[in-house]
This record gives structure tokens, C-alpha cells and sequence, in this order.
């Protein structure tokens, strides 16, 4: 019987866990290309996609597309409101740089904001993760 | 005597030259991150990388974003400055530079080739592209209010000058290539010209229009939609209603000024609205399934869902026609961000018989990301390339 007890217990325990690992993902990456100037963000708050290349791991040597919300901002002076979807240490985006990411799969869902994509026209079919965290590796 | 001067001299000039960028760098690896200076040996010497490399220096500066502040406050309380994005009209009206350039500047064609894409030719495409699956387009320009109160920007400008030059001629190409057109201009001045002041159209420190604003655009939206022969069997009994509605706004161009002055000093708008609610009292929705899809921009958020929501151009555009709409609003990106969107989104067309693509007039020198084609259904031959030839102004009627 006890088995069985320990068995549920931690199934229960391991639920959440998959829960989160389904919505989430973290890795680290080299940002390979910002495909160009970033816009102005004074007036029109935006996300911007660039291009990763992860390190190490099971997924080592794939490119990701990831949105950073306003990334002409350092992360910790992002605004109240998105605190709870942006966050990290990084103060700026630089090619060749490598980053610690926490990355979401639902980015509409996370952000119906206007998402500066520059791989649209040639790759509609990549799957476009939302950054939640980025610190420096 | 003049020898240690001449050295005192030199080592404080050199000084004031090296001693930001040295001092940024040490405040950069102190943080553990690569000097932004290191960038200079990244790639050849040439314009456009030391221009970009100045750039970042310049946003990297943790010397320049502590000074900028006191230096913005400064300015504003001896000249009255907002800073390069916000024009000081007269009578405490604040324009957004953008706006007041698209104005005075020549139209975007026969000006050499369009780096940021051909609006008439993208806006015929995306027209063709909905009438193959049987869908209507109505383009909808928003004058931005210097169009509309030229006499608030400066004293050489009358109530009745003509400004928006820029915005007929587009209005006509548009028309010439088969697009149909809702002319808001011409409904803003001459509800100014019976109002016999400000018409209460546009709020003062903002680029957006009022409440007031909102609702007249919807009725004259409206006048045009009930012209469509679909529209008698989609409208249907009436489901809505209007309440009224107030909301303190702070302007966002003395929010983008960045001026903290400023934005002590400058006081909140009270906001007049028509809030829309359905038959049990709640905010309206919208409606997926409706007939009526709307593309827009911060235009089209504003008071809908920014407060007091429901009372922006989606909720008043359904009261007026009482039929709810589908929407898809991006802030900036009215131009091509929000059809690249729609195209993510294709099943939001079906059952569609209209789409309404509502932008600032301004979006069409301006937008975010210019105006890049876009193919709804890509797997589906595209109706033609809508790129024109460099310089080209012919636009062929469909």
C-alpha cells in the first residue's frame, strides 16, 4: 500500500512540472543575428525577433527565433506591468553574445502587442518563442 | 610656467575626450559585460558600422543616461522644450513631430525609389488578395490632428488651410486603383467648422483623437458600411447601447518626451466617452464569427481597450451598425505588422464579407516597418507582384 501512496505522491508532484516544461523552456544560446536596426520604441511599445544559436545540450547547434519585448531597454528598467513577462539582467542586445534564456512557446498568448518580425516573409513555419528572461552566460 | 600649463591643458583636454569612454568601459567590465568600444575592432572601418558603433556608445552611456535627465529638465524649465519627438503648438496644444512632418513634407512618390515599400501598390494587393475569397476592403486613413487644427500649431496657419495635401493625393491613387475609401477628413473639419472652436475632436497633449472623436468616426464609418447589400440580413434586432463614460488620460507625447518636469507639471485630460454595453449591461465583445473584420492601430485601442474600454472606434463602429466586429489592433503597426498577424491567423477570415484597415495618416510615410507585402495564403498563386518598377507611378485599375 505504501508504494502505491508514494507512487501518487509523486505523480503529483511531477504534474506541475510538466505542466511548466510544456509552456517553458531554458537554455543557453548565442544571439547570432538581430536582423536589423531596432525601431524606436518611445512611442509603440513592441517585441522584436532575433536569432539564436543554442549551446550545449540535447538541442545544441539549433536555431531558435526569439521576440525580446522592447529590447532597446535594459531588462530591469522594463515596465511595471510586463515585470511578470520580462525580466533578467541583460542591459543590451549584441551579436556573438551568449545568454542564459527562459523562453515561452505561447507568444500570442503572452503578447498581442505588435512583434517586429524581420524572418516573417521567408519563415512563416519556425515556431517564434517569447522571451520571459535573459541574463548574460 | 607655460610649459606645465601647455601640459596641464593638453592632459585635461585628452581627458575630457578619453575619460567617458574609458570610464564606460570600466563600468561595463566591472559588470562583467564586453565593452561596447571592443564593437570598433569587430568589423572593417567602414560609414555604417562606425555610424551604428557611435549609436550604441551613445545608448550604452551610463554617463549620458545619468546627465540626460537633468539636462531634458533643465532645458524644459528655461525654453519650454519637449525634446525632438513633441512640437509646442500654441494655446498648451502639444503635436507629435511625425505627425507635423508627413504634413510638410513632398508626397512619397517621385522622390526616387521607396526603401520602405509602395503603400498603394502593398493596400491593392492585400485587396485582391481578400476579394478572391469573396471579402470587401475599406480603407480608412485617420487624420492626425495637426491635420485637422493647423491653426493650434502656428499662428501663420488659418482653421481652413489645407494641409493634408499628402493625404487627397493618396486618397485619390487609392480610389484610381480600385480600393475603396472612407474620407475622415473631411468629416473632422466639418465638424470643427459647425462646432466653431477646437470641435473636440483631439485631445491636447496626446496624439489621439477624444472620445467625441472616436464616435464621429464610427458613425461616418457606419454610413458606409450600411451601404453594403450584406449588411441588411447580418445587422439583425438591436443589441446594443451606449452609456457614458469618463477617464483622466495623461498625454502620451508628454509621456514620450521622457521629461520628467514635464510630466509633474503638465496635467491629465478629462476624457469624455460613449461606452457600449450589450442588452445585460455588460462591456461589449467582440465577435470572432462577424462578418466585419477591423485592422487598426492606437486609433482603434484607445478607450477600447485602454479605459474606460468599450468606448473606443471598434465598440461605437458595432453600436452604430449593431453587429459586433472582429478585431485585430497593433499599436504603430498598422501598416504591415498587423496584416503579418492576420496572415498567422487566416481562419479569422472565414465568413468574413468586409475588412475594415483603419491607420494614422501618418503610417503611410511612417509605419512601423513600412509597407512590406504580404501573402494571406502562401501556398495560393498570389494575384501579382506588388512590388512596382523603381519610380513607377501608374497604377492600373484591376
Amino acid at each position: 500500500m505504501r508504494p502505491i501512496a508514494l507512487c501518487l505522491v509523486a505523480l503529483a508532484l511531477a504534474a506541475p512540472a510538466r505542466a511548466e516544461s510544456a509552456e517553458e523552456l531554458a537554455l543557453t544560446a548565442e544571439l547570432v543575428e538581430i536582423p536589423s536596426e531596432l525601431p524606436p520604441d518611445d512611442l509603440y511599445d513592441y517585441a522584436y525577433v532575433m536569432k539564436y544559436r543554442v549551446q550545449g545540450g540535447a538541442q545544441g547547434g539549433q536555431t531558435l527565433l526569439v521576440a525580446h519585448y522592447k529590447p532597446r531597454q535594459p531588462r530591469e528598467k522594463i515596465e511595471k506591468a510586463m515585470r511578470d513577462r520580462v525580466g533578467g539582467k541583460l542591459k543590451r542586445f549584441r551579436t556573438g553574445d551568449l545568454h542564459r534564456l527562459v523562453l515561452r512557446r505561447d507568444l500570442e498568448k503572452v503578447f498581442d502587442g505588435a512583434v517586429v518580425d524581420e524572418y516573417f516573409a521567408a519563415d512563416r513555419k519556425t515556431p517564434r518563442y517569447w522571451c520571459k528572461q535573459v541574463d548574460p552566460a | 610656467m607655460a610649459r606645465t600649463r601647455t601640459i596641464a591643458l593638453t592632459a585635461g583636454f585628452l581627458g575630457l575626450i578619453f575619460a567617458p569612454p574609458v570610464g564606460q568601459a570600466i563600468v561595463e567590465l566591472r559588470e562583467g559585460e564586453r565593452p561596447v568600444i571592443a564593437e570598433l575592432f569587430a568589423g572593417a572601418p567602414a560609414e555604417a558600422h562606425l555610424r551604428q558603433l557611435e549609436k550604441s556608445l551613445d545608448e550604452a552611456s551610463s554617463l549620458g543616461s545619468h546627465l540626460r535627465p537633468w539636462y531634458q529638465v533643465l532645458k524644459h524649465r528655461l525654453t519650454g522644450d519637449l525634446g525632438h519627438k513633441a512640437l509646442r503648438g500654441r494655446e498648451g496644444w502639444l503635436f507629435y513631430q511625425p505627425d507635423v512632418k508627413y504634413l510638410l513634407e513632398p508626397y512619397f512618390r517621385g522622390q526616387g525609389p521607396l526603401p520602405e515599400g509602395d503603400p498603394v501598390a502593398v493596400i491593392r494587393d492585400f485587396k485582391e488578395q481578400l476579394a478572391s475569397r469573396g471579402i470587401d476592403l475599406l480603407v480608412v486613413p485617420v487624420p492626425g490632428k495637426p491635420s485637422v487644427l493647423p491653426d493650434r500649431v502656428s499662428a501663420a496657419l488659418e482653421r481652413t488651410s489645407e494641409v493634408n495635401g499628402n493625404t487627397r493625393r493618396f486618397l485619390s491613387e487609392l480610389r484610381e486603383a480600385g480600393v475603396e475609401t472612407v474620407d475622415l477628413q473631411a468629416a473632422f473639419r466639418s465638424r470643427r467648422e459647425a462646432a466653431g472652436d477646437d470641435g473636440a475632436l483631439y485631445l491636447r497633449t496626446d496624439t489621439h483623437w477624444t472620445g467625441e472623436g472616436a464616435v464621429l468616426a464610427a458613425r461616418r464609418l457606419a454610413e458606409r458600411v450600411r451601404r453594403y447589400s450584406w449588411y441588411e440580413g447580418a445587422a439583425g434586432e438591436r443589441r446594443y447601447r451606449t452609456r457614458e463614460a469618463s477617464v483622466m488620460r495623461r498625454g502620451d507625447i508628454v509621456t514620450m518626451s521622457g521629461v520628467p518636469s514635464a510630466i509633474e507639471t503638465i496635467p491629465e485630460e478629462l476624457v469624455r466617452c460613449r461606452q457600449v454595453v450589450d442588452a445585460d449591461g455588460g462591456l461589449y465583445r467582440d465577435l470572432p464569427e462577424s462578418p466585419v473584420l477591423l485592422l487598426g492601430d492606437s486609433f482603434s485601442r484607445i478607450y477600447q481597450s485602454d479605459e474606460p474600454r468599450a468606448a473606443g472606434l471598434i465598440a461605437n463602429l458595432a453600436y452604430e451598425l449593431q453587429l459586433p466586429l472582429a478585431s485585430i489592433v497593433n499599436d504603430g503597426g498598422a501598416s504591415t505588422l498587423v496584416r503579418q498577424q492576420l496572415a498567422r491567423r487566416t481562419q479569422l477570415l472565414e465568413g468574413k464579407r468586409l475588412v475594415i484597415w483603419a491607420f494614422v495618416e501618418r503610417d503611410v510615410r511612417f509605419g512601423l516597418q513600412g509597407w512590406k507585402p504580404v501573402a494571406l495564403w502562401p501556398e495560393e498563386p498570389q494575384p501579382h507582384d506588388p512590388t512596382p518598377a523603381p519610380g513607377s507611378p501608374k497604377l492600373a485599375s484591376p
